[in-house]
């Protein structure tokens, strides 16, 4: 048990050390006078020097959007899949333009959000649904189809509605389905904020990154970048956290699966 | 012990006093270094053209001002007028929107920004596409783009020195035009059979390591930012500034203040209060310019501090320029370069401009 602990810190690390040392050799090799890659010791001094707008300023703004686009995209997500799943008519009509919504370029959109919601929250709060709408959607569906349909055979035949077949069997059989759709949905929903912010905006980590990029300040992008990394691993670190809560049984049962790989070993 | 006690005072002594000397040359050299860097071209005309009042609007208004780009020293007056309550004198509440991936016109045209700043090139395909968009103001009077290269690699004097080179380009449709006449301008002696540029797709890629790296050798820059920036980070640049050879490209306003026609009829109050204020805006800009730029600078923090102050120093005299007050339009300008680009084959038909341009609404005009 020890040993796989160890190996779960060290695997993670060594790619970051790996990531780290490739990084290094790249700005070694970029000679140019305007460089396009900072080091990373410029990228912290860069970070301390915007330090004040970007707690004050950016990253509340851009975490507000990705906070209620992610809750919107939720309901929206599970509402949609429960429709798809009660109606064949609804599956058929709605399940194209669902792809299709994954298809189209932010840039055409962009004036679209603005003439409609103008210029506050909406139109980024906008692109974050349109980006985690559909992983949600498409993975609860997954979830509720892939009930064992024994299990709804046996509850019907004990008397069961329709309503407690879908209760007690098909919704914590979707559970697992609707919590891997919201962590993909997580993981792209700080990028669908600052593509949001691309739209326009005078605030957010996609702003500050724009303005970087305007004055060829590479060392404020990276540091764009990292702190959207950084807060995608905390969102995502979140969901985990209430995925586990939530459905413990599915976890319980990846432990007995471990348990009983790694059991032969023991002996 | 007293010897030595001597010898640090006189030690200390002196360098106070050398540290004292230089001090004082330091500030001389800042005191004198100030005219210097001030244009040669700045006219003693009030940029106000002698107004004192200025107009306000009928009822304390809201509105959105969309800039063309991120905010940077042509926005200078506006954050000046925005910081120093010139807007609220009017009874303004001006929001500075800025902008992504949109076209500035097409959002002031359909009124969603009732003010915008564009350019004078995007401004006239705006029109030829039916965009309702009036002119108000040019920000700066004469264009100040420049064609730039490394020194280093290629020296260019003149515009014909740019002949064969390979052209990192952004994708407008004016560049073509532009760069073909210019290389073949004859008034500063270029051959007619000159080798022609190679266009090279860079779309908003940095250009300058892509010039070191010898993948494009000549890119299309306005010197107040990207000029100066390049400077700064301590390039050797050679600048063939377009404004220098108007007998082949002619000359036009980079940047515009714009709004619609819609708020030219029924709100013209508010319009007239807008530009006077934003021209008081423009006045501190040129007569304050290091005030100006750390007004730009505490409104948006994460910008460049010695880009933005040099920028707004070298500005100060290029936003009036010639003219005789700040934001002066003349149908000669306009009229010329829509002809220009029409007979270039960058316009589908010809355009009369008459009416996309008003200097009605600058200062001097209907203040109560």
């Amino acid at each position: 048990v020890l040993n796989s602990r160890l190996s779960r810190l060290i695997w993670p690390l060594l790619t970051l050390a790996g990531i780290g040392l490739l990084w290094l050799i790249l700005t070694n090799a970029d000679t140019s006078t305007v460089r396009i890659i900072p080091t990373p010791g410029e990228v912290w001094a860069a970070l301390l020097r915007n330090s004040q707008t970007l707690w004050t300023l950016h990253i509340p703004a851009t975490l507000i959007e990705t906070l209620i686009g992610l809750a919107l995209a939720l309901l929206l997500g599970i509402g949609l899949a429960l429709l798809l799943d009660w109606s064949t008519i609804a599956r058929q009509a709605l399940y194209p333009i669902l792809v299709i919504s994954q298809t189209i370029p932010i840039i055409a959109l962009a004036p679209v959000l603005i003439l409609i919601f103008g210029f506050g929250i909406e139109p980024k709060v906008t692109v974050v649904v349109l980006f985690c709408v559909f992983p949600i959607t498409v993975n609860t569906l997954d979830g509720l189809t892939a009930t064992a349909p024994d299990a709804g055979l046996l509850l019907q035949s004990m008397g069961a509605s329709r309503w407690q077949i879908w209760r007690k069997a098909r919704l914590p059989s979707a559970l697992p389905g609707l919590f891997s759709g919201l962590r993909i949905a997580t993981t792209y929903s700080v990028t669908g904020a600052i593509f949001g912010e691309y739209v326009s905006s005078n605030a957010g980590i996609g702003q500050y990154m724009r303005i970087a990029y305007a004055s060829a300040h590479v060392d404020q992008a990276f540091v764009a970048i990292a702190i959207t990394a950084l807060l995608s691993i905390g969102l995502v670190g979140v969901v985990a956290g209430i995925e586990r809560l939530v459905i413990p049984w599915h976890y319980a049962h990846l432990r007995t699966a471990r348990w009983d790989q790694s059991a032969p070993e023991l002996d | 012990m007293n010897h030595n006690f001597k010898r640090v005072a006189l030690v200390a002594l002196t360098m106070t006093a050398a540290l004292l000397i230089t001090a004082g040359q330091s500030t001389a050299n800042a005191q004198t270094a100030a005219p210097t860097a001030a244009p040669t071209n700045a006219t003693s005309a009030d940029p106000l053209g002698g107004a004192t009042k200025f107009a306000v609007a009928d009822k304390s208004t809201d509105l959105n001002l969309m800039l063309d780009y991120t905010p940077n020293t042509n926005h200078l007056g506006i954050y000046a007028a925005a910081a120093l309550g010139y807007y609220t004198d009017a009874k303004l509440n001006v929001t500075i929107q800025q902008p992504g991936d949109v076209a500035v016109e097409q959002i002031v045209g359909t009124g969603k920004a009732e003010f915008g700043v564009s350019y004078q090139d995007q401004a006239t395909f705006a029109l030829q596409s039916g965009q309702p968009i009036v002119s108000l103001a040019a920000i700066v009077q004469h264009d100040t783009s420049a064609f730039a290269t490394l020194h280093d690699k290629h020296p260019v004097k003149i515009p014909a020195d740019l002949a064969g080179l390979r052209y990192g380009s952004f994708g407008s449709p004016i560049e073509k035009p532009t760069l073909d006449l210019l290389t073949q301008c004859p008034a500063v002696g270029a051959a007619a059979n000159a080798a022609p540029i190679q266009y090279i797709d860079v779309g908003s890629a940095e250009p300058f390591p892509l010039m070191e790296k010898d993948r494009i050798d000549v890119t299309w820059l306005f010197y107040a930012w990207d000029g100066i920036r390049a400077k700064q980070q301590g390039l050797k640049i050679d600048f063939v500034f377009l404004k220098d050879y108007q007998q082949c490209v002619p000359d036009y306003y980079t940047p515009l203040l714009i709004t619609n026609a819609d708020m030219i009829k029924n709100h013209p109050d508010v319009v007239r209060a807008f530009t006077q204020a934003t021209a008081r805006g423009y006045t501190y800009a040129i007569q304050h310019p290091d005030e100006a730029a750390a007004l730009l600078l505490k409104a948006v923090p994460d910008l460049d501090a010695a880009l933005v102050k040099e920028s707004s120093q070298w500005l100060a005299a290029q936003f009036q320029a010639d003219a005789p007050r700040w934001g002066e339009q003349k149908a000669s300008v306009w009229q010329g370069y829509a002809d220009w680009l029409f007979k270039h084959g960058a316009l589908d038909h010809a355009l009369d401009t008459s009416s996309v341009f008003s200097n009605a609404f600058l200062p001097g005009t209907g203040a109560k």
